[in-house]
């Protein structure tokens, strides 16, 4: 660019930076609007960005939190030598060492490695401190440490009574204060029968929630080497001679300054993940393209207020770039006005917000106070982008209006563009294959590529098709007539507020068709382990606290909550003769080998298994309670199963003749089932065919049943596993509470409850997408229909002159809304069903080929959502209409 | 002498066949420097469209418009906005400063579109404010003027630097007649400084400031004569 050119250039960009300024000052309406929807996502991700940048600790903060006052922390590591990195966050045993210490370093011998004059106090971070509450186990974070040793005494704050001095003493956090429901000097039992007195409250920085700090002289439980260190405070520095001799005898030492010598591991800048940088500069696309769209007509009607304005500039010799520069300066002082006030309003935020961040959502003290300014500068840049972006068309527009025509005041129809049109649906086409192609290779990013592509290219066809859609008016009535004319004529404002409905409610159903369909598909693939509502007692304590009570003492305190429940024992196969002490058996009923399949369970690569009927699996897993092989003369079957008492009945007689019962009628050859038992420590198995009964009435679910007699047969004895229930009624949480509250009183049992289906609930999500999408609605409703309002000002005159009834204003507000947020939501349902469905089915079409065999996904329209998104249109209409004056203005004309 | 301004058998025809408005047809008018030109006649018959050609805003159907020589017909949009920034000045009838731009940002603004530096372009367009006798008013912005001053600015702005080339288009409309006879005076003396001015009026007492007048009517021009006293006769017919 020659000198000339670059000093033209220059100088049209300052005065046109100095007409938007202003403008801007001029229409302070339409300039609040424009700051307060740019402002508002800024606000939300510099209170992000700064709330992060303090939270994430820099290294001198990490250290300060591990250390407090000492010089550096020691932790046992390994019996053998190790080396490590300079700040002690990982070792490694030294190779070819041999291992000739059977034990970790003691205190004394530790003692004996540091220099003299070398003070230090133990620590543990992590020691069991467990209370009851009302039948329930409640774990605290604890840790063992001498709050009143001036080397940890830096490691929390005291905020209430003194610090602990006695092994008998505890101070805890206000979160754990107001958990055990104790004020200060009140005794705390806990559950191994230790009672200890809060005498301080006190805060650990690294944890503000329910913190215990016992004394480190005599911590509960059994003492791991591997969780102790020690905090020590050296007469000299920490230098390698004192590091070698520690590394040696297995000790990790971090210090405040790397370690000299040795290399820092893992201090670079994490490398981002491409998928997760991929989806998230898609998501953030997204986010900027509705802010786009929001602000996109606000800078329209700007231009067409300005018409003359611009005329006069090319008048003085302004050309096409001086205007569309002039339109562009808008978005450029907008943007920016925007992103400062953003950006002073997230700061303040997240100064402000500190304390409430900290306690409630981290949980965490944050470190020193900072902004994060490279990201704030990144959101600034961003923030102005999105201005400019926003004046992008309509400063096309300025370029090329008629300048005759605008110095007249006329306004030119506006000329459909047809390579708009072709544009978009090139795009909407384009992200349609990509979206496809996305889902069958399974990669988010592509799939979210795709949808943002084709909902560009929709964007891009709306002006088209609000023009089509005006066409087709003349047979409404005037107030709807007019909305929908005004619509078409102010293409240049209404086409991005309808977009950006669009988007958003796009955006919207495709995520919850997808998130309902995926929901669906758990659904339909769950597979209960018993008959939903029935109740599995299984013991926890691995047969160290004697035998079970039995089930009569059981059943009484079950039916004390569940009355009419029946209880059943179960038992489990378990070897007549360990071969060690840890050793276990497995006993499968097998197949014959011409009944299995060859295929490789999970090796994707065999499409040829899917036809194989060996490989159909007549069975599921269960999805929630996993039972083993049981050894049982039939009393359980009936909980276990579900099957018709007759089927029940004869598996009964099967297994009373020493006989198996099984679910899986290819495991059962002329009437015997071949059953191998496996050992744990792999000693040869034992193996028997045995008479056996297919079990078909019941829950398709894999199951051996093994009589103790073919029990016997086979090298094994029952071992008590636990009791089944059989309820009348699926119990309520509140139920399976009082249930564990009454058992763990008698015995060590699990209380675990058969569901029918997945636990999780997608509602709040579909809910959520579902509002904010709402939300999108209502606001560009409300933006357009304002800027409708105030540019329609003339027509309602003369239509006040021509004897309209006052009303009409009103009646058109509802329809400008209507036409905004109705066309928006109609739109974007079919964009979002369009684009789920593509996705679903391309992944369907690939599920139809795999293996191992993948459910497909049903095609499910979340009826919540949609209700919102048709409700939402209805609630700006009436919003409309009430907001707006029923008065017809008297426009006071100027020529 | 080859005139600032020629029009050439100028013809301007908008819409085709049937619905075809000819707004123009056939004009020929040269005004040359410390000339200026009155244009007079009904609605509709075709004085803003000529303004327009000549400003090279429009362009014609036939003929050819020259500015200091220069055609404009074969010119591109950039150059003829390049043309208009350095050697044509507007003055409508009103509005026609930008209203968030003081009145000396107004005058300087060709000059800035141009690349001049913000002192370089102040300093003539304080000049040019001084020519027309309001420097006093710089810094107001035009909804703090009056209508005469705001006029007198827009003269300033249509002959700042180097322009030479004043299109008025009934500058005096919006006026009352003391404040309009002072616009035209002020008009006067810049043309008689040097510049060229073409002024479209209806009034012909407004006419008599100027060197000639020609006559329009259904886009002819149908006389061309020195201003005389009493010219209202020839618009006798025009259903005025």
């Amino acid at each position: 660019m020659s000198r000339g050119r670059l000093a033209a250039t220059l100088g049209s960009w300052r005065a046109a930076l100095r007409i938007a300024r202003r403008e801007a000052r001029r229409a302070r309406r339409r300039t609040a609007l424009v700051l307060a929807m740019i402002a508002l996502p800024v606000l939300g991700l510099s209170f992000a960005a700064a709330s992060y940048d303090m939270a994430e600790l820099t290294r001198a903060e990490q250290v300060d939190r591990r250390l407090g006052g000492a010089d550096a922390e020691l932790r046992w590591a390994d019996l053998s030598p190790i080396l490590q990195d300079a700040w002690g966050e990982q070792s490694w045993p030294v190779e070819g060492d041999p291992v000739s210490r059977t034990r970790p370093v003691t205190t004394d011998e530790l003692r004996e490695l540091l220099p003299a004059g070398t003070r230090f106090t133990r620590l543990r971070r992590w020691v069991p401190f467990e209370v009851r509450f009302d039948g329930r186990t409640v774990s605290f974070d604890a840790r063992a440490v001498d709050l009143t040793d001036p080397i940890s005494r830096p490691l929390a704050t005291l905020r209430e009574g003194r610090r602990p001095t006695r092994p008998d003493e505890i101070a805890v956090s206000r979160a754990a204060l107001r958990r055990l429901d104790v004020g200060l000097d009140a005794p705390v039992r806990t559950i191994d029968g230790t009672t200890y007195r809060v005498v301080g409250v006190v805060e650990f920085p690294d944890n503000l929630g329910e913190v215990v700090a016992l004394r480190p002289e005599l911590p509960p439980g059994p003492l791991g080497p591997a969780d102790e260190s020690w905090l020590v405070d050296l007469p000299g520095p920490v230098d390698g001679a004192l590091v070698d001799r520690l590394n040696a005898r297995g000790v990790l030492v971090s210090a405040r300054n790397p370690l000299p010598g040795l290399s820092e591991i893992g201090a670079g800048p994490d490398l981002p993940d491409a998928e997760e940088t991929g989806n998230m500069v898609l998501v953030g696309g997204l986010g900027l393209l509705e802010v786009v769209l929001l602000v996109g007509p606000a800078f329209a009607v700007g231009v067409r207020r300005r018409r003359r304005d611009l005329a006069l500039v090319a008048v003085a010799g302004g050309d096409a770039a001086h205007l569309r520069r002039i339109v562009l300066a808008d978005g450029v002082v907008l943007g920016a006005g925007g992103a400062v006030v953003g950006l002073l309003l997230g700061i303040g935020a997240a100064i402000a917000g500190r304390p409430l961040v900290e306690q409630y959502l981290i949980q965490q003290r944050f470190g020193a106070y900072r902004v994060f300014p490279a990201a704030l500068a990144a959101i600034a840049v961003v923030a102005v982008l999105a201005g400019v972006l926003a004046a992008l068309a309509p400063a096309w527009a300025a370029a090329r209006q008629d300048v005759v025509a605008g110095l007249a005041g006329r306004r030119e129809p506006p000329r459909p563009r047809r390579r708009w049109l072709v544009l978009g649906a090139l795009l909407t086409v384009t992200g349609a294959a990509v979206a496809a192609f996305g889902a069958t290779r399974t990669t988010p990013t592509g799939v979210l590529a795709g949808v943002v592509l084709g909902e560009l290219g929709l964007v891009f066809c709306t002006p088209t098709l609000i023009g089509v859609l005006a066409r087709t008016g003349r047979l409404l009535p005037l107030a709807p007539r007019l909305a929908l004319r005004d619509a078409s004529r102010n293409r240049s404002s209404a086409a991005p507020a309808i977009s950006a409905v669009m988007a958003a409610v796009a955006g919207s159903v495709a995520l919850g068709v997808y998130v309902a369909s995926d929901d669906a598909r758990q659904r339909a693939a769950w597979q209960p382990g018993l008959p939903p509502g029935h109740v599995l007692l299984q013991r926890t304590d691995g047969r160290t606290t004697g035998p079970l009570p039995t089930a009569g003492e059981v059943a009484e305190r079950v039916r004390s909550v569940l009355p009419g429940a029946t209880v059943v024992p179960l038992a489990a196969p378990e070897c007549a003769r360990p071969e060690a002490p840890d050793d276990y058996c497995v006993a499968t009923a097998v197949r014959p080998p011409e009944q299995r399949c060859p295929y490789d369970p999970i090796d994707p690569g065999q499409p040829s298994a899917r036809t194989d009927p060996r490989c159909v699996r007549p069975f599921r897993e269960p999805s929630d309670l996993y039972l083993p092989a049981l050894v049982d003369d039939g009393a359980s079957l009936p909980a276990l199963t579900g099957a018709p008492a007759e089927e029940v009945a004869a598996a009964r007689r099967t297994l009373q003749a020493g006989g198996v019962v099984v679910t899986d009628p290819r495991q059962v050859v002329d009437g015997r089932v071949r059953v191998e038992v496996s050992h744990g420590t792999g000693a040869p198995m034992a193996a028997g065919t045995l008479p056996g009964y297919v079990l078909r009435g019941g829950l398709p679910v894999d199951r051996l049943v093994v009589s103790p007699a073919a029990a016997t047969t086979l090298g094994l004895v029952a071992a008590p596993l636990g009791y089944l229930v059989d309820t009348a009624d699926p119990p309520t949480d509140r139920q399976r509470d009082r249930l564990t509250a009454e058992l763990t009183a008698v015995a060590p049992l699990a209380v675990q409850v058969s569901a029918a289906g997945p636990p999780s609930d997608q509602r709040p999500l579909l809910l959520l997408l579902a509002g904010a999408a709402g939300v999108i609605t209502l606001g560009a409703a409300a933006v357009a229909t304002g800027l409708a309002a105030a540019e329609g000002r003339r027509d309602l005159s003369t239509l006040a002159a021509v004897g309209a009834d006052p009303r009409v204003r009103r009646v058109l507000s509802l329809c400008q809304a209507g036409v905004i947020a109705g066309l928006g939501s109609v739109l974007g349902i079919l964009a979002g069903l369009g684009s789920a469905a593509i996705i679903l089915v391309s992944l369907n079409r690939r599920y139809t080929q795999s293996w191992p065999v993948e459910p497909p996904y049903p095609l499910v329209v979340p009826g919540s959502t949609l209700t919102v998104l048709v409700v939402v249109p209805l609630v700006a209409m009436v919003g409309a209409a009430l907001l707006t004056r029923s008065r017809l203005p008297v426009e006071r004309r100027l020529d | 002498m080859s005139g600032v301004l020629e029009l050439r058998a100028v013809h301007r025809t908008h819409g085709a066949g049937e619905a075809a408005v000819h707004a123009l047809r056939g004009v020929s008018l040269t005004v040359a420097a410390g000339e200026l030109v009155a244009v007079m006649g009904p609605s509709g018959s075709g004085k803003s469209t000529l303004l327009a050609l000549a400003g090279g805003l429009d362009r014609p159907t036939g003929g050819e418009v020259l500015v200091e020589g220069e055609a404009l017909g074969g010119l591109p949009a950039r150059d003829l906005a390049r043309l208009r920034r350095r050697r044509i000045g507007y003055v409508f009838q009103d509005l026609n400063l930008l209203g968030s731009l003081t009145a000396v940002e107004n005058v300087a603004l060709p000059l800035e579109l141009d690349g001049a530096g913000v002192r370089a372009a102040r300093r003539l367009a304080l000049a040019a404010l001084a020519e027309v006798d309001v420097a006093g008013l710089a810094d107001r912005f035009p909804d703090q003027m009056s209508g005469g001053q705001q006029q007198r600015v827009a003269i300033a702005r249509a002959l700042v630097g180097e322009r030479r080339l004043v299109l008025a288009d009934e500058p005096t409309g919006a006026l009352d007649s003391q404040a309009g006879e002072a616009v035209l005076h002020l008009l006067r003396r810049r043309v008689d400084a040097g510049a060229a001015g073409v002024l479209v009026t209806h009034e012909a007492r407004h006419a008599g400031w100027a060197d000639r007048v020609v006559f329009l009517r259904d886009g002819v021009l149908v006389d061309s004569t020195a201003p005389l006293v009493g010219v209202e006769h020839l618009l006798s017919g025009s259903g005025r």
